[in-house]
């Protein structure tokens, strides 16, 4: 008998742990949901079926925190790469927004995950959003807006749909109001399918942020507004500014406002 | 390649690169297949790669990633690479982002080559007699311990080319692709890590000699691992 060969012997090692290796994760249940219904189910929030059993599972719940940490990497690259194409796009002829969207990959003044559901009733949920997408103590923290007749939360989003909000086409997420930044506001007008935000009591001398939508989908391209303004204070010296994005198709996306300039010099 | 043995699944069924298409058409009892395929090989992988406290965690988080490139189309698998090498891609990133936030070594690549080295096969010479039986059988629980322990003494990236080209059996140049380096240093990687492997076997007993094999068709498809 010929002596072995270590390659052989390391193939054999293999083979002996895989052997032994477990099927399928050994936390899991035969109660548990499918693992591909975890990303929309969180989005949507579980059905009937699984809706008691996945807070109560040790397996589910740290599925689901995985899950949250794929979806915050996979905002951060996207972000990162939405600035590329425009640092590309726009900043290739001009020098200073160039520096602002490279400031501004260290994070941003405001950003919420917005998700358009439907085709043809279209609602928005918040969705969860990367805190590492916002720049340290950023202004602008958006949450849940109380419109019309009250929107049921889902998971710290706010889910608006036909039979939560009958008589108004629009829904909307704002931030406490900033002093010396004002007051942002996400809103969604569905039968337009248009994304406006809106900053309000912005100061007048101020640079004014730009607003990024990005839309979460490999190949979609990411808009860029700046916020213009369509009234003002002149005793307060505010301005109220706003940016569309008309003609959203349903998805996910993320809406991002530049870092404040005066912020920027402040130590 | 279709799901076999290797992979640790049933033999017989489909491609996983057709199973993937067919996920990405909506069919999830692909997926699952896939899942039930490669789930202990992922595991397996981090296990060798010394992740011992969660591998099976960290095999989970490789299938969820899969399932979410369907839903953002981001890192989308590419029909015109093997599945092997897209999954291991995706485990090993997984294993660097683990080892960057331990704050450990890092599954560096090596982006240096050098030329092709000599051909050979370590091939047991002497056993201690300490390690001798009856039978003279070297597969003992003993000899598997003292590889385990020699194969964590291996530095990543070395490691990591030993268990996708020496044990899983995946092609130098699938290796190639999955570790984002060249055919020389997984060359260089393998040849070194079998080495060390030799010499730590041989300090606990094992001795292996280096045999060389002519510049042969035979020679090189033995290195390839077959």
């Amino acid at each position: 008998m010929s002596n072995p060969k270590l390659g052989d012997l390391l193939r054999e090692s293999y083979a002996r742990d895989l052997a032994a290796a477990p099927r399928m994760h050994p936390g899991r249940t035969a109660q548990c949901p499918p693992l591909t219904m975890f990303p929309r189910a969180l989005r949507e929030g579980w059905g009937e079926t699984y809706r008691d059993h996945v807070p109560a599972c040790g397996y589910c719940r740290k599925v689901a925190a995985m899950q949250r940490r794929i979806e915050r990497e996979v905002q951060i690259s996207f972000f990162n790469d939405a600035l590329d194409r425009l640092i590309a796009a726009k900043g290739a002829a001009d020098q200073s927004l160039r520096e602002r969207f490279a400031r501004w990959r260290k994070g941003s003044e405001g950003a919420a995950r917005v998700i358009l559901e439907g085709a043809r009733s279209l609602s928005m949920v918040l969705g969860e959003c990367s805190e590492a997408l916002l720049r340290p103590n950023a202004l602008w923290q958006f949450q849940p807006a109380p419109v019309g007749g009250g929107t049921p939360r889902v998971r710290g989003a706010v889910r608006t749909r036909g039979g939560t909000r009958p008589q108004s086409h629009q829904v909307a997420v704002e931030s406490s109001p900033v002093p010396g930044a004002g007051l942002a506001r996400i809103s969604m007008h569905t039968e337009t399918r248009t994304i406006t935000v809106r900053v309000e009591g912005f100061p007048a001398s101020q640079a004014r942020p730009l607003v990024l939508l990005i839309p979460l989908k490999e190949g979609a391209e990411p808009q860029c507004h700046e916020l213009q303004t369509f009234g003002s204070d002149a005793h307060l010296h505010t301005a109220d500014l706003k940016a569309e994005f008309s003609d959203v198709a349903p998805g996910d996306y993320l809406i991002m406002l530049e870092p404040l300039a005066a912020r920027r010099r402040s130590p | 390649m279709k799901i076999d043995d290797r992979a640790g699944s049933r033999s017989g069924s489909e491609a996983p690169e057709k199973l993937m298409d067919l996920y990405y058409r909506c069919d999830d009892s692909a997926f699952a297949e896939i899942y039930s395929g490669f789930y202990p090989a992922i595991v397996c992988f981090f296990r060798r790669l010394g992740f011992r406290d969660d591998p099976e965690d960290l095999a989970e988080e490789c299938f969820l990633k899969i399932i979410n490139t369907k839903e953002t189309g981001r890192g989308r698998f590419q029909q015109e690479y093997g599945f092997s090498t897209w999954i291991y891609r995706i485990a090993r990133h997984e294993a660097i982002d683990r080892w960057r936030k331990q704050g450990s070594g890092i599954l560096l690549v090596d982006a240096a080559s050098d030329e092709d080295g000599e051909s050979g096969e370590y091939t047991l010479e002497h056993l201690a007699k300490e390690h001798r039986t009856p039978h003279s059988n070297l597969v003992t629980r003993e000899f598997f311990r003292c590889l385990q322990h020699c194969l964590e003494g291996l530095p990543p990236l070395w490691r990591a080319v030993l268990l996708l080209h020496a044990e899983i059996g995946l092609k130098k140049t699938e290796v190639a692709d999955i570790l984002e380096t060249s055919n020389a240093t997984v060359t260089r990687h393998h040849r070194s890590s079998l080495s060390q492997i030799a010499s730590c076997l041989g300090e606990n007993g094992f001795k292996f000699a280096f045999l060389r094999t002519e510049r042969s068709a035979a020679g090189a498809a033995s290195l390839e691992g077959g």
